[in-house]
């Protein structure tokens, strides 16, 4: 029998309002509800936050073979318009070890109108788009169109995870305030859970075989500029859950209890790759052929690896992948690598010319992450090696080890940064070498003040209309030689001389500059070399041809302080680096000195700045030199900071008044 | 300028680049000139070239259509090297999929080095309900100053996706030395329907079509693409080609003036009189007869009653409302409901007036940060896309556009001003230009009343009143936040115009209102503002430009200058000299002007009694458009007027007798 059109139409009819129907009966679960309910706590009038994070909830199952499964519960409430981005649910997994079993989200209006959000608002992503190829992805949420000001955005989701590690971090704060944080971590009979609280974090609450750990209340985490990483005192918890003694599970396996045993798993699962191929022992003494000392075979090694493109490739990232390099001969195969990769191929090459060396992990952007309590290699996100040498090798890129000896750091990474020296952000930083039995983190060396050098010579002459012409030799070290590799890299010869020109005319558009020449000297004393003419018109003020004001600190004058902040609460760490300059300047036919400071001193125990003006007949000197020591400045102590730095404002910026020499 | 390390190259962009070879075609040979090259004739400074790039889109046969893609390039220095390290290929795995594929270096000595099948990396990058994303990447070892990068691949499209629309762009990281374009679309597309295309900035005639049915393009010496102030928007500066099938045989005046019969049956339509536009018009024009006094009456209405999608206060619309939002909604609707897009504000615009009794048009027009508008160019939806409404009065057309909102009565966006507009007519083509707004009609007055210390500290209170387009823009970025958020936008705009300022009561008012101008009042405390030495205090006296760059710093250009809209900056200031300082040498800043478009007029008095500087400046600016030669008048206009708001004059402390008198 047919099926008349109307009856047809009406079920249609029918079907798509129950659909409606149940979109507008969506329930939020309990724990949404319950988080919904909470007040937003008082906020300091002018600061409210974009949210408030109302839930943030982590439930983690451990199974007998090792096997984790972990519920995730978090909401928030959209206080101001800018906070709705936050509404997005975010769900991580690795390809291959893990998978996201169920994920929900729903929102809540400010009439308690709920939203279910579909599976079909669900995105599936790879998450990382710097890598070739990687396993790490998400499921994602994206809830801001459906809130207000006011709505509750929810979400919650389920991962299983077959992972080596058994290590896991648990932040209680966030940027944001946060009303409820909590953990608990179920495990078989016989296992063991501890977790460390830092910052506050509390002890945990057992109840048979799970373990809770709740905070409430939290204010936002506020960092400082330039404070250490481990200053802002946020509030986490490390944990580490073991099987039985003796048990070998088949997941969650690792175990990290000492420094050592981050060492020992590093060499374990890096030193296997290492193995030469006759093509790489071929290229390696190709490549120090005619090298004499361990110097030389160092650095013409180092520099072919640094050259060899960066490309990461993450695979097995459940087993380890992340810090397992691939095959030195594949590396040199392909003829690229990641960090690991390369430092993995540098160590395969030195062997071959009997140099030993040793996988290092590091953090690569924040000296200051490492908490030396609590052993794993999760704090770091780099690779480096280490390398034994001998005397012939003597760079601040060196440490003597009491147990290892000589040793040299080098990043065969870094673009920017030659065989020698450390890039500025790992300087200081504490690491685990990958040595068997290596049961002592050792910090990565910090280059001195003078090892971040910015040095120039000026010869100048200024002109009775104000104008001015000046030859400039300009010699960077370290951090600063870095920081010109860097922008001459990413700019044609005529971009770099239109960024001379903008820095030189300092607002003035009118300023020209001729690149005499520009010397990279990584290979030899690491130094960057430029030398420049330039003209500025107008650089002196012409007052009715009377008078001639200039500042004869003519070029990097120090114009505004870094730390305009009334005050601060953590300590402020100042990096090591000096700038000096001497300049003569030739002044015009015509005038006098009519006003000028002769010197300027200011010392403190984290900085030094010195000036000095000499008139010798027609020509002033003038030496300036800016030193900053490698300290940390407790928050107490930051008006030292800011008077030292207007103090050095008030001085760069202090012209010369010539006067016209009356007839 | 694109620096990005990973090249994504999308199948729906297909801004691409690439093409050629069949199914397990060899490399294109190298030409001894390609060998030889050390540097790009088209640029010596580039750090590569792009020798030749094409692409082949064969949508022939339904079951064997396909784009491929081929490029190469010349490394010449480091950074050219540098940019080609990873390399990543995306497509929607729906609706395609990767054929063959290759990528080699050629070194200067003639090796071949080809990436192994292997190291191409497979990788589902996105799925959701739209469709999933795939990709193929793979990186080039350490490339060398002379090496040449071959890269090819083809995407073979399924029975569905097959589109025949491509866009290319020329102009993109490196110069280009030749591009080789082909398309050959499906028989049924040729024979029911008509092959447009459209070029910019290519020296060619035009795409020729060969025996085979292939539609060809051949071109080159293109620059890379370049960042420089004011430049014009990209679809109007660099070289491109757009191909694509029209569903209709007409083309120029004859295709306008169909679209605008389309858009006349449309309106009438959506602006149906109905029971709740009759009820409005009524109510809010009761008692009014003058005809602008009625439109403003309508105006205000649509601006300040009905919640505007886009613009104002989004949080008033629920995500429920959100989805009964339709562009083509009847304006009985819109007013039922209480809110719409722009388009459904403007639709209830038009209703309204004709309900009135005018004669109100819809109409599309043409933007000017978009492609230009060309006759030839037959695509309503790619260069006309925006709508306003057109009213007859007296003999001429009048544009309004109550949608976009904080737009005052009769201004159309300075996108919309000056190009052609589409007005809805039901026989007639009536394609006419929009006008364009004076100087007068968009200031930023800026005053300031302060006072200086023998520090050298600046402090007060300034006061900031917009007008015109400046009105609108700035309302339109404070809209949607809160008045914490707003507050905080302020002071980042009045932070970047004085960086060393410490600034506190921000007072920001009619920030939602469409009828009012922006207000914004703040006090400010700038420490050493004016230098101290010794018994002297240099001052910079237009204290709203202190932290001022120039608008043009490089000596040289290549692009033409594009200027939003005319514009006029009123700058006053009162600053209070330290008691005992007086002026020493108090030249005033040089007035100057060319030829109306440019006219700058500082001044500078004192008030004896109060030791008062009194400053003013008032400057105007008309142009929107300047060809790239007259670059070098233009820099020197704008670096004079940086000097002159630069200018510093001398106080000097006066002897102790002399401030006793």
């Amino acid at each position: 029998m047919r099926c008349p059109l109307g009856i047809l139409l009406a079920c249609l009819a029918w079907i798509f309002t129950c659909t409606t129907t149940v979109d507008a009966k969506a329930k939020a679960p309990d724990w949404l509800v319950q988080a919904a309910e909470a007040k937003n706590p008082e906020f300091q009038p002018k600061n409210r936050p974009g949210v408030v994070v109302l839930w943030d909830e982590g439930v983690y199952d451990y199974r007998e073979d090792g096997t984790l499964l972990s519920t995730f519960r978090y909401a928030i409430r959209i206080v101001e318009p800018s906070g709705k981005s936050r509404a997005r649910a975010y769900a991580s997994y690795r390809e291959g070890s893990s998978r996201i079993s169920r994920i929900k989200a729903w929102s809540i209006d400010r009439d308690n109108n709920v939203y279910a959000f579909k599976n079909s608002d669900i995105d599936d992503v790879a998450s990382t788009s710097f890598a070739l190829y990687s396993e790490s992805r998400a499921k994602i949420c994206d809830g801001e169109s459906r809130c207000q000001t006011g709505s509750v955005f929810g979400y919650e989701y389920t991962r299983e995870e077959k992972s080596v590690f058994s290590q896991s971090m648990w932040f209680f704060q966030s940027n944001v305030p946060v009303l409820l944080s909590r953990i608990e971590i179920s495990v078989p009979e016989g296992w063991n859970v501890e977790g460390t609280g830092f910052h506050g974090a509390p002890a945990s609450t057992r109840d048979g075989n799970r373990y809770f750990w709740q905070m409430e209340n939290l204010p936002k985490i506020v960092s400082e500029m330039d404070a250490p990483y481990r200053s802002v005192n946020r509030s986490f918890l490390s944990i580490d859950v073991r099987p039985p003694e003796g048990e070998r599970t088949k997941h969650s396996s690792l175990r990290f209890e000492t420094w050592e045993d981050v060492a020992n798993y590093t060499a374990t699962i890096q030193d296997p790759q290492m193995t030469a191929s006759p093509e790489i022992i071929a290229k390696a003494r190709e490549l120090t052929a005619g090298s004499e000392d361990v110097w030389s075979k160092v650095k013409a090694i180092g520099d072919y690896v640094k050259s060899l493109r960066y490309a990461s490739i993450n695979f097995d990232l459940g087993q380890g992948g992340g810090y397992i390099p691939r095959s030195a001969s594949e590396v040199f195969e392909v003829g690229y690598g990641d960090c690991k990769d390369k430092a993995n191929l540098l160590r395969s090459m030195l062997g071959v010319v009997g140099i030993k060396a040793y996988p290092v992990v590091v953090n690569a952007s924040d000296n200051d992450r490492v908490y030396p309590d609590w052993p794993s290699p999760f704090y770091f996100n780099h690779c480096i090696a280490a390398v034994e040498v001998d005397e012939s090798v003597d760079t601040h890129a060196v440490v003597e080890d009491k147990k290892l000896g000589r040793i040299l750091f080098v990043d065969a990474t870094s673009e920017l940064t030659p065989i020698g020296e450390l890039p500025f952000e790992e300087q200081g930083g504490l690491t685990v070498i990958g040595k068997m039995g290596q049961d002592e983190l050792v910090r990565l060396p910090q280059a001195p003040p003078e090892g971040n050098l910015s040095g120039r010579t000026m010869w100048v002459e200024l002109f009775p209309n104000g104008s001015i012409l000046g030859v400039v030799h300009d010699t960077y070290k370290g951090k600063k030689a870095d920081e010109e590799r860097r922008i001459r890299l990413h700019s044609d010869e005529k971009e770099y001389k239109a960024i001379y020109e903008r820095w030189i005319g300092n607002g003035n558009s009118s300023a020209v500059v001729r690149l005499n020449s520009i010397n990279d000297n990584a290979a030899t004393d690491r130094s960057f070399k430029v030398q420049f003419e330039f003209a500025i018109p107008r650089y002196a003020k012409n007052m009715r041809n009377q008078l001639l004001i200039f500042k004869p600190a003519i070029l990097s004058r120090q114009e505004e302080s870094p730390y305009e902040k009334r005050s601060r609460t953590m300590p402020l760490r100042i990096a090591p680096s000096m700038v000096s300059e001497d300049s003569v300047i030739y002044l015009p036919a015509g005038f006098k000195v009519d006003d000028m400071e002769e010197s300027v001193e200011i010392e403190t125990d984290f900085a030094r700045y010195s000036a000095t003006l000499e008139q010798v007949k027609d020509k002033l000197l003038y030496k300036r030199s800016l030193k900053f020591n490698d300290k940390i400045v407790p928050p107490e102590d930051y008006s030292e900071v800011q008077d030292f730095y207007r103090s050095v404002i008030e001085a760069d910026q202090t012209p010369v008044v010539l006067a016209r020499i009356d007839d | 300028m694109f620096k990005a390390k990973v090249l994504i190259v999308t199948l729906f962009a297909a801004s691409l680049i690439l093409s050629l070879p069949m199914e397990g075609a060899a490399w294109e040979p190298l030409t001894d000139e390609e060998r030889s090259s050390t540097q790009s004739e088209i640029d010596p400074n580039a750090g590569a070239e792009v020798l030749y790039k094409s692409i082949f889109m064969d949508g022939e046969s339904p079951e064997n259509s396909f784009r491929e893609y081929y490029l190469r390039i010349k490394i010449y220095d480091e950074r050219g090297a540098e940019s080609l390290g990873n390399y990543r290929i995306v497509y929607d795995s729906n609706g395609a999929k990767l054929g063959s594929h290759g990528a080699r270096i050629v070194k200067p000595d003639g090796t071949v080095d080809e990436i192994e099948k292997s190291e191409f990396f497979n990788q589902n990058i996105k799925n959701n309900r739209s469709g999933s994303l795939r990709s193929w990447s793979f990186s080039f070892p350490e490339l060398e100053p002379g090496d040449i990068v071959d890269i090819k691949y083809r995407i073979d499209l399924n029975d569905y996706y097959y589109t025949p629309q491509l866009f290319v762009d020329f102009q993109e990281q490196w110069p280009l030395r030749r591009a080789d374009i082909k398309v050959r679309p499906a028989t049924w597309v040729t024979g029911n329907n008509y092959i447009k295309w459209m070029t910019s900035k290519c020296d060619s005639k035009g795409m020729k079509k060969d025996a085979h049915g292939c539609y060809n393009l051949s071109v080159g010496n293109f620059g890379a693409s370049i960042d420089e102030p004011h430049q014009p928007p990209q679809e109007q500066d660099v070289a491109w080609l757009l191909f694509y099938v029209g569903g209709d045989g007409k083309l120029g005046d004859t295709y306008w003036k169909n679209e605008g019969s389309k858009l006349y049956r449309k309106m009438v339509g959506t602006t149906k009189p109905g029971k709740k536009v009759d009820e409005v018009v009524g109510s809010i024009l009761d008692g009014i007869s003058g005809e602008e006094e009625k439109l403003q009456t309508i105006y205000r209405y649509c601006t300040t009653e009905i919640v505007n999608s886009l613009h104002g206060e989004p949080d008033r619309l629920s995500a429920d409302d959100r989805k009964n939002i339709d562009s083509d909604m009847a304006a009985e609707k819109v007013l039922n409901q209480g809110f719409g897009s722009p388009v459904n504000v403007n639709t209830v615009f038009c209703a309204l007036a004709r309900a009135a009794g005018f004669d109100a048009r819809m109409a599309a027009v043409n933007s000017r940060d978009g492609y230009q508008f060309s006759r030839p160019l037959a695509s309503i939806d790619t260069i006309m896309r925006d709508r306003c409404v057109a009213i007859k009065l007296g003999e001429s057309w009048s544009y309004f556009d109550p949608g976009g909102r904080y737009l005052p009565f009769g201004q159309l966006d300075w996108q919309n001003e000056n190009v052609m507009v589409l007005i809805a007519d039901k026989k007639r083509l009536e394609l006419v230009p929009t006008p364009v707004s004076q100087a007068d009609s968009s200031i930023q007055k800026s005053k300031a009343k302060l006072e200086l210390s023998e520090m050298g500290t600046l402090w007060g209170k300034v006061a900031f009143e917009f007008s015109g387009h400046f009105d609108v823009a700035f309302k339109r970025a404070l809209d949607g936040r809160s008045p914490q958020e707003q507050r905080e936008f302020v002071k980042n705009v009045l932070s970047a115009q004085w960086p060393r300022a410490a600034v506190s009561a921000i007072e920001i008012s009619n920030a939602a209102n469409p009828l009012e101008p922006l207000t914004i009042a703040c006090d400010i405390n700038i420490t050493s503002y004016a230098e101290a030495i010794g018994d002297r205090l240099f001052l910079k006296v237009n204290v709203f430009q202190e932290s001022a760059e120039p608008e043009f710093p490089e000596t040289s250009r290549n692009s033409d200058m594009f200027f939003e809209f005319a514009k006029r900056e009123i700058e006053i200031a009162e600053i209070k000299l330290p008691e005992n300082f007086e002026l020493e040498e108090a030249s005033a800043p040089r007035p100057f002007e060319n030829k109306g478009v440019f006219i700058y007029s500082p001044k500078l008095g004192i008030k004896q009694k109060s030791n008062t500087l009194l400053y003013s400046n008032d400057f105007t600016f008309t142009a929107t458009f300047l060809p790239v030669r007259y670059y070098g008048t233009v820099k020197k206009l704008f670096d004079d007027k940086h000097a002159g708001d630069q200018h510093t004059i001398t106080l000097k402390k006066m002897s102790t007798e002399a401030s006793n008198l």
